[in-house]
């Protein structure tokens, strides 16, 4: 029996190796807000969608795949959400049934078997009562498919026959083997046969050619030992299959508490955000590579979770742009976008809805980002220095179809330096396919971008911060300025001394 | 008179070991014998190694053994009659140790099919192999007779019906509680298969094996031997053959036959040992020998245990050379000069190893041989002073040497290590020429190795031989010994320069 929730031919992973990117995404796209909001309190979702967000990119048709799984999910909440605790407790309680299996007393598989698969019969049973009371309600293939390979594979006849199974290994009438005899006429080639009936073994006890008999005396533990080894040798490998049959049954368990745990972060995070009345859509999928991404309303699910007021979203049309340079005024939104994007590759790559009110994307290979790191540890080296170190790792690590968000690179050097290094970069990464975008204050640079004419570049400003309007995103060339003084003067409550007279429109 | 195939019949019989083993320390042959016997000490094979033959006779009658070896189809046959008589030994030695009687017999049975089956194939093959030598000719004779006696089948078919019988009998065990029955099986199914068949649906990826590994000593425990009691009362018939079987046949094995397979492993074993030798390239020869004195040649002589040591496993010999030495009857004595660490102790040992294993009738490390049939080798290495004794180490010395010179005969060969090292050189030469006058008059044949030069000034009987130097560097050893003048010179300040010992050197260092 396969779960498959995530994959039409695969069992999900979540313990799986991860990138070297990850950490550096997870701090820099601060994910773990959106971890949490996804976990609610549940560390085993907490793992299952940390895995899953981290993976690289499904494929579109898998994105597709666990796109209508959710939408079951969406409109069935408490099916999945009881599947997922009916999962959750077999497993639990199944952890109580212990079993050694170094060194372990004879009869120990045994027990372990039979109690384990005693205890997995009920839950097997009420799976498949869920499964068949919610089935007609379904549209997802994979839900479909599990719904009917539940009933399929446990129908009443069947569990039936595995209780009886356990029951005649609980050796009610006794342990009836047979043997011949080995090497220095030692018992061996043991096999279990059906004990009979009380009534027939007192029949057969009254033939001519009865057997012989012996009682093993309580009070001689060694014997006793030996005897439990002798029932343990008739028992062997009956016991070793139904302990592997409760390997598989663990194991479909566990891979239907693992992949229904994605699915239960992502109601639980769009719970979070409905609760707020931001916006969630299924993000499409394009098939094929291409750079570029087309969204309405993107915003940034974990900075909305961390403020109170709603997020803004920002419309982005950057159809077959392989290089997004956001330039414009401070503290203008322009992090959060590079944040809102990152997010939205990540999400809808796993199969997740996305944080806009729409989003088409082609999936990209892998998300990178370049932000700026605190001063490390490390005395050896400058900020340069370390940026450099970091780039030319990420630069030997990145591959066409890749997405790269740099959020203010080469900062910690003049603006000439900075600007010529970012060429010497960003130009070939885009040229070669590599998705970038790019937020700075290097105008040369982004100046120097602009003016190349380039028609797979898109130029974003934001725009000058006027009272309490929202930030939002703007097309429109790279300015000398960032508004800097603007801030300045919010701080100290005067412009800075020689600042130019500029009318807070923007239209100097 | 039962056939062996290491003595040919006679009067005299072996002779036995020698007492004295100075000289197998001395030429590290006792590491080659230990070697050469290892995994094969419950045969107590060494005693075999420590007696030399005397007679010319003697070693041609191994000789033809070991021309019968080379061919693989007998080889093959003594190796697997080998390995099933040591099969034999062990399942007789862990009869022994078995408490219940049912299994002690049975064990013995299983013992006793195992050797007839080995005695049997071994006599059928050879005949149709055609050994040539003497040895296994007789050996194919006794064994074709062994065979065909009366006693022989009894023990030989006895075996397979009793052990065909207790194979036959099936019984079923039921436990209930502390009781357990026993009773003739009675066809009841599997029932492990059935549910096997149940759980099969969920069963089909398993990864995991949780069968018990049962230990399955022969020892039964207490509940185990009761159970075997109660087969055994439910199944008298082949029970009271194999009791009745094992009464009869105690002390099965023949005499002959454990000798063969004794005698046999003498040959294997060495054979065994020299395998991976030649494999790195090293030869082997079979020596003509003589009892009378004549010239004593070898090309590509080596020193056996060095090799051994040098290309373990037949990995290629780096670093073992090969000598040559070539006597005329006249010339007895071979005086070895050279610089230190040049290879005159391991030319030594060579000469001596060579005449010793070639008085074992064994092949010798050589490319060609020519020698003595040694009456005895002696040897006389440097020894760690023994406390205890009130003799200085000079004196010990010459009280050994001087036992060796007594025991000496034409045929006798003697290998000297640095004697009279612990003297002045004066008394030294003194005493070498004094020693070397007396072997010559023995006429015994010596390798002396020696710092003194004066020792090698040749006459009739002395040979010189030295140990030559790289032409271009003499730091590098050759390790080859030939027959030259001593050229009175140790090399030794090309040895200390590599070591930043010369004066500048040392002088520059105290200056830092």
């Amino acid at each position: 029996m396969k779960v498959r929730l995530m994959h039409p031919d695969e069992d999900f992973e979540a313990d799986g190796p991860r990138a070297p990117e990850c950490d550096a995404l997870s701090e820099d796209l601060g994910l773990d807000v959106m971890f949490a909001a996804m976990a609610d309190g549940d560390k085993f979702v907490l793992g299952v969608a940390k895995a899953a967000v981290l993976s690289p990119s499904a494929p579109s048709e898998v994105i597709l795949y666990r796109q209508q799984v959710l939408a079951d999910c969406f409109a069935h909440p408490d099916f999945v959400r009881e599947l997922y605790t009916l999962a959750q407790e077999a497993l639990e309680s199944h952890k109580k049934v212990t079993f050694r299996s170094s060194n372990p007393p004879p009869e120990s598989l045994r027990y372990y078997s039979v109690q384990s698969c005693e205890l997995f019969l009920g839950y097997l049973a009420r799976v498949r009562q869920l499964a068949e009371e919610h089935s007609p309600g379904l549209a997802s293939p994979a839900l479909v498919r599990l719904c009917s390979t539940l009933s399929r594979n446990l129908d009443d006849v069947y569990l039936k026959a595995l209780e009886g199974c356990v029951n005649e290994l609980k050796l009610p009438r006794g342990l009836l083997m047979s043997a011949h005899l080995g090497r220095a006429n030692r018992g061996t080639g043991y096999v279990l046969h059906r004990a009979p009936p009380a009534g027939l073994r007192q029949r057969l006890s009254l033939r001519a050619d009865a057997g012989y008999s012996f009682d093993v005396p309580d009070r001689d533990s060694k014997a006793v030992r030996a005897l439990a080894d002798l029932r343990a040798r008739g028992t062997n490998i009956a016991a070793n299959a139904l302990a592997q049959a409760v390997d598989h049954i663990r194991g479909f368990f566990g891979s239907l508490r693992t992949e229904l745990a994605f699915y239960i972060g992502c109601l639980n995070l769009r719970r979070a955000l409905a609760a707020k009345g931001e916006p969630v859509c299924t993000p499409v999928a394009l098939v094929g590579d291409g750079p570029g991404l087309v969204a309405q309303g993107l915003y940034d699910p974990g900075l909305s979770l961390r403020i109170a007021p709603r997020a803004i979203g920002n419309d982005v049309n950057a159809d077959g742009k392989a290089l997004v340079v956001v330039t414009g005024a401070n503290r203008g939104g322009k992090s959060t976008f590079l944040r809102s994007v990152g997010l939205a590759y990540l999400m809808m790559q796993c199969g997740m809805f996305v944080a806009a009110t729409s989003f088409a994307a082609h999936p990209c290979r892998r998300v990178f980002t370049h932000f700026k790191r605190d001063e490390g540890p490390s005395m050896e080296r400058g900020n340069l220095d370390e940026e450099l170190a970091r780039m030319s790792a990420t630069v030997s690590d990145i591959s066409p179809g890749c997405l790269l968000l740099c959020n203010e690179p080469f900062a910690s050097t003049n603006e000439r330096e900075g600007s010529d290094i970012g060429r010497q970069v960003f130009v070939p990464l885009a040229r070669a396919g590599v998705n970038v975008f790019l937020v700075t204050h290097l105008f040369d640079l982004a100046e120097s971008l602009y003016g190349s004419g380039n028609d797979s570049a898109l130029f974003l400003r934001a725009p000058r911060q006027s009272g309490t309007e929202p930030f939002r995103l703007l097309p429109g060339a790279p300015e000398p300025t960032a508004y800097g003084e603007d801030v300045y003067t919010r701080v100290w409550g005067a412009p800075p001394a020689g600042a130019p007279d500029r009318s807070p429109d923007g239209s100097d | 008179m039962a056939p062996s195939i290491l003595y040919p019949d006679s009067a005299d019989g072996p002779p036995g070991p020698l007492q004295d083993r100075r000289f197998a320390t001395d030429l590290n042959l006792d590491q080659v014998f230990a070697a050469i016997t290892k995994g094969r000490e419950d045969l107590d094979l060494r005693p075999v190694f420590y007696t030399p033959l005397r007679r010319l006779d003697d070693v041609a009658y191994r000789h033809e053994v070991l021309a019968d070896l080379r061919r693989p189809p007998i080889l093959a046959a003594l190796r697997d009659f080998g390995e099933a008589m040591r099969q034999t030994r062990l399942v007789l030695t862990t009869t022994r140790s078995l408490s219940n009687s049912w299994q002690r017999e049975r064990h013995f049975v299983d013992a006793v099919a195992v050797y007839c089956d080995a005695v049997r194939s071994l006599a059928s093959a050879l005949p149709g192999l055609g050994p040539h030598s003497r040895a296994m000719g007789a050996v194919t004779g006794y064994l074709s007779g062994y065979c065909s006696s009366p006693g022989f089948a009894a023990l030989a078919d006895g075996a397979p019906e009793i052990v065909a019988a207790l194979g036959a009998i099936r019984y079923s065990l039921h436990i209930k509680g502390n009781r357990v029955t026993i009773n003739p099986y009675r066809g009841e199914p599997d029932y492990t298969s059935e549910l096997a068949a149940v759980v099969a649906r969920f069963t089909q990826d398993a990864a995991t094996d949780y069968t018990a590994k049962f230990r399955s000593p022969l020892h039964m425990n207490s509940v185990e031997a009761q159970v075997l009691d109660l087969v055994a009362r439910l199944n008298p018939g082949p029970f009271g053959a194999m009791h009745e079987y094992f009464d009869r046949h105690q002390g099965f094995v023949d005499p002959v036959v454990s000798a063969l397979d004794r005698d046999s492993q003498f040959y294997l074993a060495y054979l065994d040992f020299i395998e991976p030798l030649r494999i790195a390239g090293l030869p082997f020869c079979y020596p003509v020998l003589s009892t009378s004195p004549g010239p004593v040649r070898a090309q590509g002589a080596f020193d056996i245990a060095l090799a051994a040591a040098a290309a373990p496993g037949g990995a290629p010999a780096r670093g073992v050379v090969t000598n040559d030495f070539d006597l005329s009857p006249a010339e007895r004595m071979v005086v070895v000069t050279g610089p230190n660490n040049g290879g005159k102790t391991t030319f030594a040992r060579t000469f001596g190893q060579i005449h010793y294993l070639a008085s074992l009738g064994l092949p010798v490390p050589a490319r060609a041989a020519e020698l003595v049939l040694a009456d005895g080798v002696f040897t006389s290495f440097q020894q760690a002073e023994r406390l205890g004794t009130l003799r200085g180490h000079l004196e010990e010395e010459l009280v050994h040497i001087h036992d060796i010179i007594q025991r000496a005969t034409p045929r006798s060969v003697i290998v000297m290590n640095e004697s009279f090292s612990s003297t002045t050189l004066r008394d030294a030469a003194l005493l070498g020429r004094a020693v070397f006058a007396q072997l010559v008059e023995r006429g015994s044949l010596c390798a002396f190795v020696t710092f003194v030069d004066e020792l090698a000034a040749p006459n009739e009987a002395t040979v010189s031989m030295s140990v030559t130097v790289h032409p271009d560097d003499p730091v590098l050893r050759t390790y080859k010994v030939v027959r030259k003048a001593p050229e009175g010179r140790a090399y030794a300040a090309a040895l200390a320069e590599r070591y930043g010992l010369t004066y500048g050197a040392v002088e520059e260092q105290v200056a830092k």
